[in-house]
């Protein structure tokens, strides 16, 4: 008995020894076989799910961190082929929820729409973007459309298709957004639907703001979690401006072009011991949330900033420079006497004051308070062309002034040795005709004026925010084209000419210089005095400047003066700038520094 | 004595004991096995799991959402068997994309033009050149620009933030309080 069972028992003990020992034969088998590679293949090809991330566009801040440029979430919508029922249903619903889309609303649209739903997914892939920028309100359009397909009593019947929205996929994606509408606008520019940074600064960080997505396989098994590929995100960027002042000085620009008739304008206001941009305004701005408007607001003739794209003549604010140079060269002193006779001949082309009229004995100062052309021709006669031209091309003229905003133009200064320089040109090149630029660089140039004879670059940006540090680059002055006495000089000349004809541009409070411009615009037929540029250039307080405005009103029709129109201006963008930056008035300052 | 002894010697010698010796030793060997196999499971799974919320964490999965099933998964997903309420896992690459949304609403709403209105509504007005008293404030702060991080220059961080039980041996730990304790005595000793 005992014999028996010990049989039976090693017998089972062996038969099942036998099969344990087979499986594990089998396993080691499979492991090893040939078709185990191929196995393994298939098996990898799902291991892996490909993903495509996009980093953050980097927001666009003013000098105090109030957000200028963010991102929004809108949706990518697609069409996932493999779940698509009724390539029908969701073009109709697609077609029509975004028909007051912009880019979607057009006849083709429902075709590429069922077209692309239609299509197969062996010979491509299954997910395929329909549409982009989808808001939120759409979305809900389209869920409320789905959802009622989804609750719709089931049709009976042979070769009858559901109607449903199953296969319409979407996903949450960012597009650029800017809070303050058309504040800033044409210093901004925008960002288009490729993403990409069109005009301002937008296009000149676009490399900087715009990280770049990237495409990579990401591993579904688990055990590999974590090991996600970094994408960082574009840099943020700080500007110079200063969001109040900016939309003061925007909305006093907007008043101006009312109250002059001026068909365009263009307020740039800088520090002058800096170079910082606080506010830009020039015309026409545009809702930069709408930029696809862009073509019916400036056409190709119309900068998209006026103050950086488009040069001019300035006018007498270049007798500025044309002083500073004479002063500085030692051709002239505050007290040099002149007989203005109401012209002067200037390589064979006679020169004329503003009235045409003859001012008599003069001495600088009454040349550039009465700003007369005959005198400043006569001084940058003295200097002579080497001379003159040398200044000019100390204080930049005719060049970039590298502000980092996109679309720079350089101006033209005609130099002797130039195929279309003439003599003459040195007569009219003294009061600003003959010559163009932009009102940046003249205010780059007349910062040496302001500035104890240091010239600062205008610049925009104020800081750099990339991968969790601030970066704050410095800006070295440009050159120092004029000395700190003749800075100084020519700033209480000013000052004393704006007093000595109470004018328009005196700030009550504080003591300011300036000078103002009217230039004859060229046309077809010749310069026309009917049709001006009117400007005016000035900054304060005298003995500390802080504020440096730049006025530019083209073609006023109120009046063609700059005097008239432009210095107006510019004192309410300098009071308001002093209130906001909490500049106290000069008698108030010295108290308080006297304290 | 003796029936305690013919007892023990019964046992030892009874045939069905060394059966059941090997049975024991057998069914403890597969229990240790299957204790083995049950831990390695339990804490892979529990890897696994947590490698999955990770992921999920990190991005969608399935990259999309379906429009048609939206409600339905959200119901899914916050409900589970047993009636209880679970928060919706939202991946931090859309956490970030409702983030800059939300920077982007504030933003709006308290953007120049609402503030300028909102103000007006409250019965606020501009002020004017000639209405404001400037006093000299000793010691105040002029309104600095925006510093949105840290400058470039290298920032040393808190060794002391992470506990040093995280960092040490229990060697180092032993040698430490060692380190410790002989000091206090170093101390007590010393007049």
């Amino acid at each position: 008995m005992k014999k028996e069972l010990h049989w039976r028992y090693s017998a089972l003990a062996i038969f099942f020894s036998t099969i344990a020992f087979l499986i594990i034969v089998q396993i080691v088998r499979i492991q090893l076989s040939p078709s185990a590679e191929e196995f393994r293949k298939q098996a990898s090809n799902y291991k892996h799910s490909l993903h495509t991330y996009y980093p953050k566009r980097g927001d666009i801040y003013d000098r105090f961190g109030r957000l200028l440029a963010g991102n929004q979430q809108t949706y990518e919508l697609a069409v996932n082929l493999y779940l698509v029922k009724s390539p029908e249903t969701i073009a109709n619903v697609v077609s029509r929820v975004l028909s007051d889309h912009v880019g979607y609303n057009n006849s083709e649209y429902y075709d590429r729409v069922f077209r692309i739903a239609s299509s197969s997914p062996i010979s491509g892939p299954a997910y395929i973007p329909v549409a982009n920028y989808v808001t939120e309100a759409e979305l809900s359009k389209l869920k409320e459309a789905a959802q009622s397909y989804v609750t719709m009593p089931v049709k009976k019947g042979k070769n009858v298709i559901q109607p449903s929205m199953q296969g319409l996929v979407f996903q949450p994606r960012l597009q650029r957004v800017y809070p303050e509408g058309e504040l800033a606008s044409p210093v901004l520019g925008f960002v288009n639907f490729d993403g990409v940074g069109v005009y301002g600064v937008e296009e000149k960080f676009n490399d900087l703001l715009a990280g770049k997505s990237q495409l990579s396989w990401v591993s579904v098994d688990p055990y590999e979690a974590g090991t996600l590929p970094q994408i960082p995100d574009g840099a943020d960027i700080i500007l110079t401006l200063d969001r109040e002042v900016q939309a003061a000085v925007e909305r006093i620009l907007d008043e101006a072009l009312v109250s002059s008739g001026s068909e365009a304008g263009t307020v740039v206001v800088m520090n002058p011991e800096t170079g910082e941009i606080l506010a830009m305004a020039s015309t026409p701005r545009m809702n930069l949330n709408k930029f696809w408007e862009y073509d019916n607001i400036l056409n190709s003739t119309v900068p998209f900033n006026r103050a950086v794209g488009k040069d001019y003549e300035p006018g007498s604010v270049f007798k500025v420079l044309t002083m500073a140079s004479a002063l500085d060269s030692g051709t002239v002193t505050p007290d040099t006497g002149f007989v203005d006779t109401g012209q002067i001949e200037i390589g064979g082309i006679l020169i004329n004051n503003w009235n045409f009229g003859a001012w008599g004995p003069q001495t600088m100062l009454g040349c550039m308070q009465h700003s007369l052309n005959v005198c400043l021709a006569w001084v940058a006669k003295q200097m002579g062309n080497e001379r003159f031209y040398d200044y000019m091309q100390r204080f930049d003229i005719g060049h970039l002034t590298g502000i980092d905003i996109a679309g720079e133009v350089p101006g033209r200064l005609k130099r002797p040795g130039d195929n279309d320089w003439y003599e003459a040109d040195l007569g009219t090149n003294a009061f600003g005709q003959g010559v163009a630029v932009t009102p940046v660089q003249m205010l780059m140039a007349i910062s040496a004026v302001a500035n104890n004879g240091k010239m600062v670059p205008p610049h925009i940006l104020q800081s750099l925010v990339n991968n969790g540090r601030q970066f704050t680059p410095t800006h070295p002055i440009v050159g120092e084209p004029i000395s700190a006495e003749t800075a100084h000089t020519l700033t209480d000349l000013l000052a004393t000419s704006l007093e000595g004809e109470s004018s328009d541009a005196l700030v009550p409070g504080y003591r300011v210089a300036g000078k103002t411009g009217t230039a004859e615009i060229a046309t077809p037929s010749g310069y026309t005095s009917s049709v001006t540029n009117a400007s005016f250039v000035g900054w304060g307080p005298v003995d500390d400047p802080k504020i440096m405005v730049y006025v530019w009103l083209e073609k006023p029709t109120v009046s063609p003066w700059g005097s008239v129109v432009a210095s107006p201006v510019f004192r309410d963008v300098f009071k308001e700038v002093a209130r906001l930056t909490n500049l106290p008035p000069d008698d108030v300052r010295h108290n308080l520094s006297g304290q | 004595m003796d029936e305690v002894r013919k007892f023990s010697q019964a046992y030892n010698q009874a045939p069905w004991r060394k059966q059941l010796q090997g049975m024991v030793i057998f069914l403890l060997g597969l229990v240790a096995i299957a204790l083995v196999a049950g831990i390695y499971l339990s804490v892979t799974s529990a890897a696994a799991t947590t490698g999955r919320q990770i992921q999920e964490m990190q991005i969608r999965m399935d990259s999309s959402y379906r429009i048609e099933q939206v409600e339905t998964s959200t119901e899914e997903t916050n409900t589970q068997a047993s009636g209880s309420v679970q928060e919706e896992v939202i991946p931090i690459e859309e956490l970030k994309i409702q983030i800059a949304d939300l920077e982007a609403k504030l933003a709006e709403e308290t953007s120049t033009t609402v503030m300028h209105d909102r103000a007006l509504q409250m019965g606020f007005v501009p002020t004017q050149p000639d209405t404001v008293t400037y006093v000299r404030v000793p010691e105040s702060l002029v309104r600095q620009t925006a510093h949105l991080a840290p400058s470039p220059s290298p920032v040393t961080t808190n060794p002391e933030i992470l506990s040093s039980a995280y960092k040490e041996s229990l060697i180092d730990w032993l040698s430490h309080q060692l380190a410790l304790a002989s000091r206090r005595f170093q101390q007590e000793v010393q007049p």
